[in-house]
């Protein structure tokens, strides 16, 4: 027994170091671009250019991370909030799976509904241990997204919450939801339009 | 190699190999400064957040706009003379961060909640303080929130910087102009700067 460690501890290591440094030799690595052109007024126009990216007028900007959110003018922050994003678990079902995340990106309110109702998804029946609904009407839900929902694409909402006391942590399924105050605000500043970045 | 210190100062003194002098997207001569706002650029273009790597902070930006900075407290860089534009290849936890699965047959039946449970959520304090960083075009860096949490994680984090010593230092034998470094910085900052980077992000450094 002694022997065969002694032998597998004398073979595996060095062949696992010398296959490790293969690896690191055979990596493909993108080659350094280029240095683009320079002269004061290229950069001038290309900052000029850079400029005309950022965003005009109202913008929000969500951070995942500290569950936050600002709506911004410029520079000037008009509204910042305490908010919930992606709780970032899985759920798996029958071969089928959700990461509920809060996805990255830039985003546009593309509409705002009073009083929304929730069309609940496959997976929210699921997770609470039912089996899926046969008539559809089953799954809409009254007074559970709060007084507004903000469409911002691919069926997230900027919406109310039930559980205030969930504000700040990332408990969600992928929406962002806000305090009721700090909905109201949002939804009366930030008209339809305004450009949403989530990071 | 009994002494976890020599393993510690070992990758430090494999960057410090490389040539030195100022590190990162310094602004300074015109073709730098030209470099650094067409990299901008090149990045607000993008839908998504990018990082760029300075002297004293880790800025994440968003259509060309700073959106989170964080504070560098120590950096060991090897140097380059003009700022450079990549992307996330991998992130490397030095300690495996943790995964919420949920199987639905574990699910209990509580119509009344969604996720309230801290066990249930993967938040920013799931995420590792000490991390490597690679890039696409082979440079390296190892990020550390520089608190210790016991000695096994003490000996990961040493692994972790002496592979990354070791990587740079095969780059640099296959002749790569690859640039690597030690970022130390508070462990919250560390946390999120963890959570925001994702493969394929452009990093400018």
């Amino acid at each position: 027994m002694k022997r065969r460690l002694r032998l597998f501890l004398t073979i595996v290591p060095p062949l696992l170091v010398f296959s490790s440094f293969i690896a690191l030799l055979l990596t493909p690595v993108e080659p350094i671009p280029p240095l683009p052109p320079a002269s004061r007024k290229e950069i001038a126009r290309l900052e000029r250019k850079l400029g005309a990216l950022r965003p005009k007028g109202y913008y929000i900007l969500v951070d995942t991370a500290a569950n936050r959110l600002w709506l911004k003018r410029g520079d000037k922050a008009l509204l910042e909030a305490k908010c919930s994003t992606g709780s970032g678990r899985q759920l798996e079902c029958q071969g089928r799976s959700w990461t509920f995340e809060t996805p990255r990106g830039e985003f546009r309110i593309q509409g705002k509904i009073s009083n929304p109702i929730w069309r609940k998804p496959d997976w929210a029946f699921l997770e609470e241990g039912k089996s899926l609904p046969v008539n559809d009407n089953e799954r809409f839900e009254k007074n559970v997204l709060g007084e507004y929902a903000m469409a911002i694409g691919d069926g997230y909402f900027i919406h109310g919450t039930l559980y205030n006391r969930m504000l700040g942590r990332n408990v969600t399924h992928g929406c962002i939801r806000l305090g009721s105050p700090d909905l109201i605000r949002l939804t009366q500043l930030a008209p339809v339009g305004t450009k949403v970045y989530i990071f | 190699m009994k002494n976890p210190s020599f393993l510690a100062s070992l990758p430090a003194l494999l960057f410090l190999a490389a040539p030195c002098s100022a590190f990162g997207a310094a602004e300074g001569s015109t073709v730098q400064n030209a470099a650094l706002v067409t990299y901008r650029l090149q990045l607000a273009q993008q839908r998504v957040a990018s990082i760029e790597i300075r002297d004293g902070a880790v800025i994440a930006s968003m259509k060309g706009m700073e959106v989170k900075r964080f504070p560098v407290s120590k950096a060991e860089l090897s140097s380059h003379a003009f700022p450079r534009l990549s992307t996330v290849a991998t992130k490397t936890a030095a300690v495996r961060t943790r995964q919420v699965i949920v199987k639905v047959e574990q699910v209990s039946a509580d119509p009344s909640e969604t996720v309230s449970s801290p066990d249930e959520i993967v938040s920013v304090e799931d995420m590792p303080e000490t991390f490597a960083l690679k890039l696409k075009d082979g440079s390296v860096f190892y990020i550390t929130g520089k608190s210790r949490d016991g000695i096994l994680n003490g000996w990961r984090k040493d692994w972790l910087k002496c592979r990354v010593g070791c990587t740079f230092l095969f780059r640099q034998l296959r002749g790569l102009p690859v640039c690597g470094g030690i970022i130390e910085m508070d462990p919250t900052s560390a946390r999120h700067l963890f959570w925001l980077i994702r493969p394929e992000m452009g990093v400018i450094y």
